[in-house]
């Protein structure tokens, strides 16, 4: 194997890891308060400092930035996995009805309780958790019916079926709510990585750490289905065990992240991408970790822009999302 | 070696196949023809196990496949479907390494030994020079022969190979053919392959193996072209089978 390749991908690696530290110290650096580089390095590493200036930077920003980090880490990996399982190039986290589960989930939270006056009673389950529930749900409903389906495109498209019904429900759950409720649902669909305490980030944290180890035993598994489910049969994959695999990390990662900072789009479809012409190569074992920090560096970015200029996280990612994919849409189409 | 017992397979309550017997020995290779619709894709992907909705049973070297695990059967038998399919990024190296995932860990990682076996599958394939090279630049020919050489790496005593002539030019289904018949012969492989070319077929498969709906015959070239059932299953109003030229003809 030639060497130069090697040595070459390990250095863009190497060199993504060194840019996303510099992109999270830089995202803990930068906020809707000035505060000079000296104060920010103070606060981290305990020297003396002004105390609100501390908190700022210890409860709200060093959150925000680890929450961005994982977020970014996560959806990006998840997208790596659908697109290979389901051979298709703009398959994102989502696919299964990640997303639409988690919506479905808060807005009968947010919106379907008040209607029917259970409000109260729901209350510790927090929107979180509504949202988790609802991607679990949908995702062992998709998983149910997965089992006995030879066909993956078939699960594609129901997922993506899932998807719509529940939008639909969504919508006439909006459509009958209360001006205040409404304005809670819409701000949650979003995005937002500022809204995570830090007692969540103790669950979040392990969560997304638990699917990115369970990503890198899916290493061999993608790199088997490279050419397609029949051939990876043929060189021993079991199926079964590797969509389970496949469908737990991916719910760990992407689940958790939209549990906790509402969908948020385009990271877990272009980074992927991303990594894919940074390394050039089409081996797992490159492209899981490549994506991890692909996902991290760009979602830490995005959140700088958005907590500079106050905008929510949903719209920059977008913004800088949809260039990617227009890329890719047109280096294929060449191709 | 592979022993079909007693096979039966239908759909849409059609039956296809019905109690085939046949046997496929190390060191040969044996070409399996028949009309459209007659089921060559379907025995073998009973045989490799990608098909499990059939009576009867398929042994290899004496154990039936439906009980063996999919990596057991990874090592035994190996698959060259008809389809190219698209993976873009992916060297040729890198795809023949993939028919070491039987052997290799839960990473995938390679060792020296495994390195080994790529370099001599690329070597006798004739493609050692394409190494680095994408398989989307590749030709129908050299991709067929990439996905040889994946076969061949997976170091399986048995060798299967949908009409992998489907998409090559006449000196490309010639120079296939010879290359299997020398891996048979000097690698004591099991090597079937279903195709249409039954003038190649003839000409340099030790046997083969004729469905003839819903049994499957299986002999000599020789043999198979003096028994009549050639003359008998491929004629049509247009066409029929010269038994000295070995070929199908024109009907003047």
């Amino acid at each position: 194997m030639p060497d130069i390749r090697i040595n070459r991908i390990s250095v863009s690696v190497a060199g993504l890891g060194v840019l996303t530290l510099m992109l999270f110290l830089c995202d803990i650096g930068s906020g809707a308060v000035a505060i000079p580089v000296g104060e920010v390095w103070k606060a981290m590493t305990g020297g003396a400092c002004d105390e609100s200036v501390r908190a700022i930077i210890l409860d709200i920003r060093l959150v925000k930035a680890l929450v961005a980090l994982m977020a970014g880490a996560a959806l990006s990996v998840s997208g790596l996995q659908m697109q290979t399982l389901f051979r298709n190039p703009l398959a994102g986290p989502y696919v299964l009805g990640i997303s639409s589960g988690a919506s479905l989930g808060v807005a009968l939270f947010v919106l379907g309780a008040p209607l029917v006056g259970l409000a109260g009673r729901w209350m510790w389950l927090g929107s979180a958790g509504a949202a988790w529930l609802g991607s679990v749900t949908v995702l062992v409903l998709v998983s149910v019916i997965s089992a006995r389906l030879k066909d993956i495109m078939v699960v594609l498209i129901l997922g993506m079926m899932f998807s719509s019904g529940i939008g639909a429900i969504v919508q006439i759950l909006q459509f009958l709510s209360r001006e205040d409720a409404l304005k809670s649902y819409v701000l949650w669909t979003m995005g937002s990585l500022s809204t995570v305490t830090s007692a969540q980030l103790a669950i979040l944290v392990p969560a997304i750490a638990a699917g990115l180890v369970l990503a890198l035993l899916t290493v061999k598994p993608l790199n088997m289905l490279l050419f397609g489910e029949e051939y990876a049969l043929t060189m021993g994959l079991n199926l079964r065990s590797a969509r389970g695999l496949l469908f737990t990390s991916t719910t760990l990662l992407a689940g958790t992240v939209t549990a906790f900072c509402g969908p948020i789009g385009f990271i877990g479809l272009a980074m992927p991408h991303v990594a894919r012409m940074i390394t050039d190569t089409a081996d797992h074992r490159v492209l899981v970790p490549a994506s991890m920090f692909c996902g991290a560096a760009s979602v830490l970015l995005c959140d700088i822009l958005a907590s500079s200029f106050t905008l929510p996280v949903n719209a920059v990612t977008a913004l800088l999302g949809i260039p990617v994919v227009i890329y890719v849409l047109f280096k294929a189409a060449k191709g | 070696m592979i022993e079909i017992k007693n096979y039966s397979i239908g759909f849409n309550g059609k039956e296809l196949l019905t109690g085939c017997n046949s046997a496929f020995h190390s060191g040969t290779l044996t070409a399996l023809i028949g009309r459209n619709g007659a089921g060559k894709s379907t025995l073998l992907r009973s045989i490799i196990g990608l098909e499990s909705r059939y009576c009867g049973d398929i042994a290899v070297d004496g154990v039936s496949v439906k009980s063996m695990s999919p990596r057991e059967r990874a090592r035994r038998m190996a698959l060259v479907a008809t389809r190219r399919e698209r993976v873009p990024g992916l060297t040729c190296r890198q795809a023949v390494e993939l028919g070491r995932t039987p052997y290799t860990s839960w990473s995938g990682a390679l060792s020296e030994a495994d390195h080994s076996v790529v370099d001599e599958a690329l070597e006798s394939v004739g493609m050692a020079s394409y190494a680095s090279r994408r398989i989307d630049t590749l030709s129908d020919g050299e991709y067929q022969k990439i996905m040889i050489a994946r076969a061949l790496a997976q170091d399986s005593g048995i060798l299967l190979l949908d009409e992998p002539t489907s998409f090559l030019d006449q000196p490309g289904r010639y120079g296939l053919c010879r290359l299997l018949a020398g891996l048979a012969r000097e690698r004591g492989k099991c090597i079937v392959f279903s195709t249409h070319e039954v003038d190649v077929a003839f000409e340099i498969c030790d046997s083969i193996a004729l469905i003839v709906p819903p049994d499957l015959k299986c002999m000599s070239a020789d043999r198979l072209s003096e028994s009549g059932l050639m003359e008998k299953h491929f004629t049509t109003e247009y066409v029929t089978f010269d038994p000295v030229r070995k070929r199908i003809v024109g009907k003047l």
